[in-house]
């Protein structure tokens, strides 16, 4: 090589002004089209069809519809992830339905006869740590 | 025309490095050119390319993201995928999933089927596949080299076309 000169990096004034007018959340967004279209293009790969056409054929779908999808661009409907989630055996619809309660504080009124009698309420449970609670404690009303 | 291939900061990252010809008559690149040319009565589309290539930084420049085979067999000109209700064509040449360059590009109607029907896609083009030519050539004569790993281009960076017309 007759010289080693590195490219001159270049601070494009026209971009950095359309850049600074577009928000974390598009860009976000547009990452995960790109993401899920990655996704989908290494499945397709994964399960043998080489050429997109073969893929397009056995969907019965046109070549450009194929091109579409891959493009990171498609917004996909419900319809058309689930025809690829089945055809491709990967998942692409997390449809399980994650509940995590948050126990704050449990409180237990009791009747007592004398307020000078006091016992354990501890000691009326076992209570197992759960991995999702971090710590837990009776709180005195 | 003196010209040089620059890096764009803002667009290159992690995965993928973006380089664009600066003109330096005009003091700017080509993608420079191409968003001027068309922000006014485009400028959702030229926001979504930014977005797009943006992001091409941080991903990589996958295959299936472009239009290929715009060029002559083998020299990588290629277009940004442009989705059937979009009206811009932004031509790249595309060194695998590394390194892009960006040239120009223009407006072209749904009605037109061909690029090559529109003179100003067509002369934007041509220059493209003259400049990959003449970068096969350097990079066969070691003039210019790619580095290590895959990400970029060094050398001389340096070149001086005839007939490049905007």
């Amino acid at each position: 090589m007759k010289t080693n000169k590195k490219a001159r990096v270049y601070n494009s004034p026209i971009v950095d002004s359309i850049l600074s007018n577009i928000s974390k959340e598009e860009l976000e967004i547009t990452e995960g089209k790109m993401r899920l279209a990655m996704k989908i293009a290494d499945a397709i790969k994964a399960k043998g069809f080489n050429k997109k056409s073969d893929f397009a054929k056995k969907l019965n779908k046109q070549n450009s519809e194929i091109s579409k999808w891959l493009s990171g661009t498609h917004n996909f409907t419900t319809e058309t992830l689930m025809l690829l989630q089945n055809e491709l055996s990967i998942n692409l619809i997390n449809s399980e339905i994650e509940v995590k309660v948050e126990l704050k504080c449990i409180y237990i009124e009791t009747k007592a006869p004398n307020k000078n009698n006091s016992f354990n309420l501890s000691s009326l449970f076992t209570i197992q740590k759960p991995d999702y609670v971090q710590k837990y404690s009776f709180c005195p009303v | 025309m003196e010209c040089e291939l620059v890096k764009l900061d803002k667009l290159s990252n992690d995965e993928t490095s973006i380089y664009s010809l600066f003109i330096e008559e005009e003091n700017k690149t080509l993608f420079d050119m191409f968003i001027e040319e068309n922000v006014i009565n485009h400028k959702a589309e030229v926001e979504d390319i930014i977005k797009r290539l943006h992001n091409i930084g941080k991903v990589g420049a996958r295959i299936h993201f472009f239009k290929v085979n715009e060029g002559v067999p083998g020299d990588g000109v290629c277009a940004l995928y442009d989705n059937p209700n979009s009206y811009l064509r932004l031509f790249c040449i595309r060194y695998g999933t590394q390194i892009i360059i960006l040239g120009n590009g223009g407006y072209k109607p749904k009605n037109v089927r061909n690029f090559q029907e529109i003179d100003k896609l067509k002369d934007e083009n041509y220059f493209l596949r003259k400049v990959s030519k003449e970068i096969t050539q350097r990079l066969s004569e070691k003039d210019i080299i790619i580095t290590k790993d895959f990400k970029d281009f060094e050398g001389d960076l340096t070149f001086n076309f005839e007939d490049y017309e905007n």
